[in-house]
Protein backbone atom coordinates (compact mmCIF):
# COMPACT_ATOMS: atom_id res chain seq x y z
CA UNK A 1 0.00 0.00 0.00
CA UNK A 2 3.22 2.50 1.14
CA UNK A 3 4.81 1.63 -1.82
CA UNK A 4 2.03 2.28 -3.72
CA UNK A 5 1.31 5.39 -2.65
CA UNK A 6 5.22 6.43 -3.63
CA UNK A 7 4.74 5.20 -7.14
CA UNK A 8 1.88 7.78 -7.15
CA UNK A 9 3.67 10.31 -5.57
CA UNK A 10 6.66 9.49 -8.25
CA UNK A 11 4.83 10.16 -10.67
CA UNK A 12 2.85 13.32 -9.59
CA UNK A 13 6.05 15.12 -8.97
CA UNK A 14 8.29 14.27 -11.62
CA UNK A 15 8.30 16.00 -15.06
CA UNK A 16 8.85 13.21 -17.15
CA UNK A 17 5.29 13.86 -18.65
CA UNK A 18 5.66 17.37 -18.78
CA UNK A 19 8.65 18.32 -19.00
CA UNK A 20 9.86 16.00 -22.20
CA UNK A 21 13.52 16.61 -23.28
CA UNK A 22 12.64 14.45 -26.81
CA UNK A 23 11.22 17.41 -28.34
CA UNK A 24 14.11 19.18 -26.54
CA UNK A 25 11.38 22.33 -25.83
CA UNK A 26 10.96 23.44 -22.04
CA UNK A 27 6.73 23.07 -21.47
CA UNK A 28 7.51 25.45 -18.67
CA UNK A 29 7.93 28.53 -20.89
CA UNK A 30 5.26 30.97 -22.12
CA UNK A 31 4.20 31.68 -25.96
CA UNK A 32 6.20 33.89 -27.48
CA UNK A 33 2.78 35.92 -28.25
CA UNK A 34 2.34 36.88 -24.67
CA UNK A 35 5.41 39.10 -24.71
CA UNK A 36 3.99 42.13 -25.84
CA UNK A 37 1.34 41.59 -23.30
CA UNK A 38 3.64 41.27 -20.79
CA UNK A 39 5.63 44.27 -21.97
CA UNK A 40 2.64 46.12 -21.86
CA UNK A 41 1.69 44.81 -18.03
CA UNK A 42 5.07 46.36 -17.24
CA UNK A 43 4.95 49.07 -18.55
CA UNK A 44 1.40 49.86 -16.77
CA UNK A 45 3.29 48.39 -13.47
CA UNK A 46 5.95 51.26 -14.15
CA UNK A 47 3.70 53.91 -15.09
CA UNK A 48 1.54 53.47 -11.57
CA UNK A 49 4.84 53.40 -9.90
CA UNK A 50 5.93 56.89 -10.70
CA UNK A 51 2.96 58.20 -9.96
CA UNK A 52 3.01 55.91 -6.57
CA UNK A 53 6.63 57.82 -6.14
CA UNK A 54 4.64 61.28 -6.70
CA UNK A 55 2.00 60.96 -4.14
CA UNK A 56 -0.81 61.15 -6.85
CA UNK A 57 -2.57 57.49 -6.11
CA UNK A 58 -5.88 56.43 -8.74
CA UNK A 59 -9.34 57.15 -6.69
CA UNK A 60 -10.11 53.52 -7.51
CA UNK A 61 -7.09 52.56 -5.33
CA UNK A 62 -7.28 54.74 -2.43
CA UNK A 63 -8.59 52.46 0.70
CA UNK A 64 -12.00 53.44 1.96
CA UNK A 65 -11.61 52.61 5.52
CA UNK A 66 -9.08 54.09 7.74
CA UNK A 67 -7.43 52.45 10.90
CA UNK A 68 -7.54 54.79 14.13
CA UNK A 69 -4.72 55.10 16.66
CA UNK A 70 -1.23 53.02 16.55
CA UNK A 71 -2.88 51.12 13.22
CA UNK A 72 -2.69 53.97 10.95
CA UNK A 73 1.26 54.50 10.86
CA UNK A 74 1.27 50.66 10.26
CA UNK A 75 -1.73 49.98 7.92
CA UNK A 76 -1.28 51.03 3.95
CA UNK A 77 -3.45 54.01 3.12
CA UNK A 78 -3.89 52.54 -0.84
CA UNK A 79 -3.34 49.90 -3.23
CA UNK A 80 -1.40 51.26 -5.56
CA UNK A 81 2.25 50.18 -4.73
CA UNK A 82 1.16 47.26 -4.37
CA UNK A 83 -0.19 46.98 -7.40
CA UNK A 84 2.49 48.47 -9.34
CA UNK A 85 5.11 46.22 -7.82
CA UNK A 86 2.68 43.15 -8.81
CA UNK A 87 2.29 44.37 -12.29
CA UNK A 88 5.97 45.22 -13.00
CA UNK A 89 6.89 41.70 -11.55
CA UNK A 90 4.81 39.42 -13.45
CA UNK A 91 5.40 41.74 -16.64
CA UNK A 92 9.30 41.03 -16.19
CA UNK A 93 8.65 37.15 -15.36
CA UNK A 94 6.99 37.07 -18.65
CA UNK A 95 9.18 38.75 -20.28
CA UNK A 96 12.08 36.67 -18.90
CA UNK A 97 10.44 33.26 -19.30
CA UNK A 98 8.63 33.95 -22.62
CA UNK A 99 10.06 31.44 -25.65
CA UNK A 100 12.78 32.67 -27.94
CA UNK A 101 11.09 33.18 -31.88
CA UNK A 102 13.70 30.23 -32.45
CA UNK A 103 13.72 28.32 -29.30
CA UNK A 104 15.66 24.89 -29.39
CA UNK A 105 18.41 23.78 -26.64
CA UNK A 106 20.99 26.31 -27.12
CA UNK A 107 18.99 29.11 -26.49
CA UNK A 108 17.76 26.65 -23.35
CA UNK A 109 21.31 26.55 -22.60
CA UNK A 110 21.97 29.86 -22.84
CA UNK A 111 18.94 30.82 -20.59
CA UNK A 112 20.40 28.44 -17.86
CA UNK A 113 23.66 30.31 -17.90
CA UNK A 114 22.19 33.50 -17.45
CA UNK A 115 20.07 32.28 -14.56
CA UNK A 116 23.02 30.81 -13.34
CA UNK A 117 25.18 34.13 -13.97
CA UNK A 118 22.17 36.10 -12.10
CA UNK A 119 22.08 33.89 -9.24
CA UNK A 120 25.88 33.74 -8.68
CA UNK A 121 25.88 37.82 -8.65
CA UNK A 122 22.95 37.52 -6.57
CA UNK A 123 24.52 35.46 -3.90
CA UNK A 124 27.70 37.11 -4.18
CA UNK A 125 26.07 40.60 -3.46
CA UNK A 126 24.19 39.58 -0.02
CA UNK A 127 27.63 37.77 1.70
CA UNK A 128 29.22 41.21 1.00
CA UNK A 129 27.02 43.24 1.68
CA UNK A 130 26.48 41.16 4.81
CA UNK A 131 30.53 41.68 5.58
CA UNK A 132 30.14 45.50 4.47
CA UNK A 133 26.58 47.11 5.62
CA UNK A 134 24.26 46.93 8.54
CA UNK A 135 21.17 47.85 9.30
CA UNK A 136 19.08 49.61 7.42
CA UNK A 137 22.05 49.85 4.29
CA UNK A 138 21.76 45.86 4.35
CA UNK A 139 18.18 46.11 3.89
CA UNK A 140 18.37 48.21 1.47
CA UNK A 141 20.60 45.43 -0.33
CA UNK A 142 18.09 42.61 0.14
CA UNK A 143 15.50 44.96 -0.96
CA UNK A 144 17.57 45.86 -4.24
CA UNK A 145 18.58 41.87 -4.69
CA UNK A 146 15.13 40.76 -4.27
CA UNK A 147 13.81 42.73 -7.30
CA UNK A 148 16.91 43.16 -9.34
CA UNK A 149 16.90 39.21 -10.38
CA UNK A 150 14.06 39.16 -12.85
CA UNK A 151 15.89 42.60 -14.44
CA UNK A 152 19.44 41.08 -14.25
CA UNK A 153 18.22 37.72 -15.91
CA UNK A 154 16.52 39.66 -18.49
CA UNK A 155 19.54 41.29 -19.50
CA UNK A 156 21.87 38.87 -19.11
CA UNK A 157 20.00 36.51 -21.57
CA UNK A 158 19.85 39.38 -23.78
CA UNK A 159 23.58 39.94 -23.90
CA UNK A 160 24.22 36.44 -24.25
CA UNK A 161 21.99 36.23 -27.40
CA UNK A 162 22.99 39.27 -28.63
CA UNK A 163 26.67 38.12 -28.73
CA UNK A 164 26.03 35.21 -29.93
CA UNK A 165 24.73 36.70 -33.12
CA UNK A 166 27.62 39.72 -33.62
CA UNK A 167 30.03 37.27 -33.24
CA UNK A 168 28.18 34.72 -36.33
CA UNK A 169 28.00 38.37 -38.45
CA UNK A 170 31.46 38.20 -38.21
CA UNK B 1 34.30 17.21 -27.49
CA UNK B 2 35.47 17.52 -31.24
CA UNK B 3 33.05 18.49 -33.61
CA UNK B 4 33.68 18.03 -37.59
CA UNK B 5 30.38 19.63 -38.36
CA UNK B 6 31.83 22.42 -40.39
CA UNK B 7 33.89 19.96 -42.62
CA UNK B 8 30.89 17.50 -42.94
CA UNK B 9 28.38 20.37 -43.77
CA UNK B 10 31.44 21.66 -45.94
CA UNK B 11 31.14 18.67 -47.87
CA UNK B 12 27.50 18.42 -48.42
CA UNK B 13 27.51 22.18 -49.65
CA UNK B 14 25.02 23.22 -46.84
CA UNK B 15 24.86 26.46 -45.55
CA UNK B 16 24.01 26.73 -41.34
CA UNK B 17 20.80 27.81 -41.95
CA UNK B 18 20.08 25.16 -44.49
CA UNK B 19 21.25 22.71 -41.90
CA UNK B 20 19.23 24.69 -39.26
CA UNK B 21 16.38 24.29 -41.21
CA UNK B 22 16.47 20.44 -42.25
CA UNK B 23 17.30 19.50 -38.26
CA UNK B 24 14.50 22.02 -36.79
CA UNK B 25 16.94 24.04 -35.12
CA UNK B 26 18.54 27.51 -35.22
CA UNK B 27 21.39 28.87 -36.99
CA UNK B 28 23.07 29.84 -33.65
CA UNK B 29 22.82 26.31 -32.17
CA UNK B 30 25.10 24.88 -35.35
CA UNK B 31 27.19 27.96 -35.39
CA UNK B 32 27.56 27.50 -31.31
CA UNK B 33 28.46 23.44 -32.18
CA UNK B 34 30.82 24.17 -35.03
CA UNK B 35 33.24 26.35 -32.74
CA UNK B 36 32.80 24.00 -30.03
CA UNK B 37 30.98 26.34 -27.23
CA UNK B 38 28.12 24.01 -27.02
CA UNK B 39 27.53 20.37 -27.14
CA UNK B 40 24.19 18.81 -28.92
CA UNK B 41 21.90 16.74 -27.19
CA UNK B 42 21.97 13.18 -28.49
CA UNK B 43 18.48 13.71 -30.57
CA UNK B 44 20.03 16.57 -32.26
CA UNK B 45 22.97 14.86 -32.73
CA UNK B 46 21.39 12.00 -34.53
CA UNK B 47 19.74 14.81 -36.48
CA UNK B 48 22.40 16.06 -37.59
CA UNK B 49 24.07 13.09 -38.44
CA UNK B 50 21.52 11.70 -40.33
CA UNK B 51 21.16 14.90 -42.52
CA UNK B 52 24.78 15.09 -43.52
CA UNK B 53 24.61 11.10 -43.81
CA UNK B 54 27.07 10.23 -41.36
CA UNK B 55 27.94 8.24 -38.32
CA UNK B 56 27.72 10.23 -35.07
CA UNK B 57 31.09 8.78 -34.26
CA UNK B 58 32.45 10.83 -37.10
CA UNK B 59 30.58 13.80 -36.50
CA UNK B 60 31.66 14.29 -32.87
CA UNK B 61 35.06 12.92 -31.25
CA UNK B 62 36.00 12.78 -27.76
CA UNK B 63 38.74 14.46 -26.60
CA UNK B 64 41.52 13.09 -23.86
CA UNK B 65 39.90 15.79 -21.30
CA UNK B 66 36.05 14.51 -21.95
CA UNK B 67 37.22 11.84 -19.90
CA UNK B 68 38.22 13.89 -16.64
CA UNK B 69 35.68 13.99 -14.26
Amino acid sequence: MIFKIFLNCKVLFTFTKTYQMKNMKNKFLFDTKWQKYALLVLLIGIGLGISYLNNSILPILQKNEQASGLGALLERSNYQGDLALTLMLMGLFIIGFTKHKQEDEYIDFLRYQALLKTALFQTATIIIGTWLFGGIDFLNIMLLNLFSFLVLFILNFRISLYLVKKNMAK
Amino acid sequence: MKSNLKKYRSEKALTQEELAFKVQTSRQSIYAIEIGKFNPSMVLALKIANVLQVSVYELFELEENDWLA
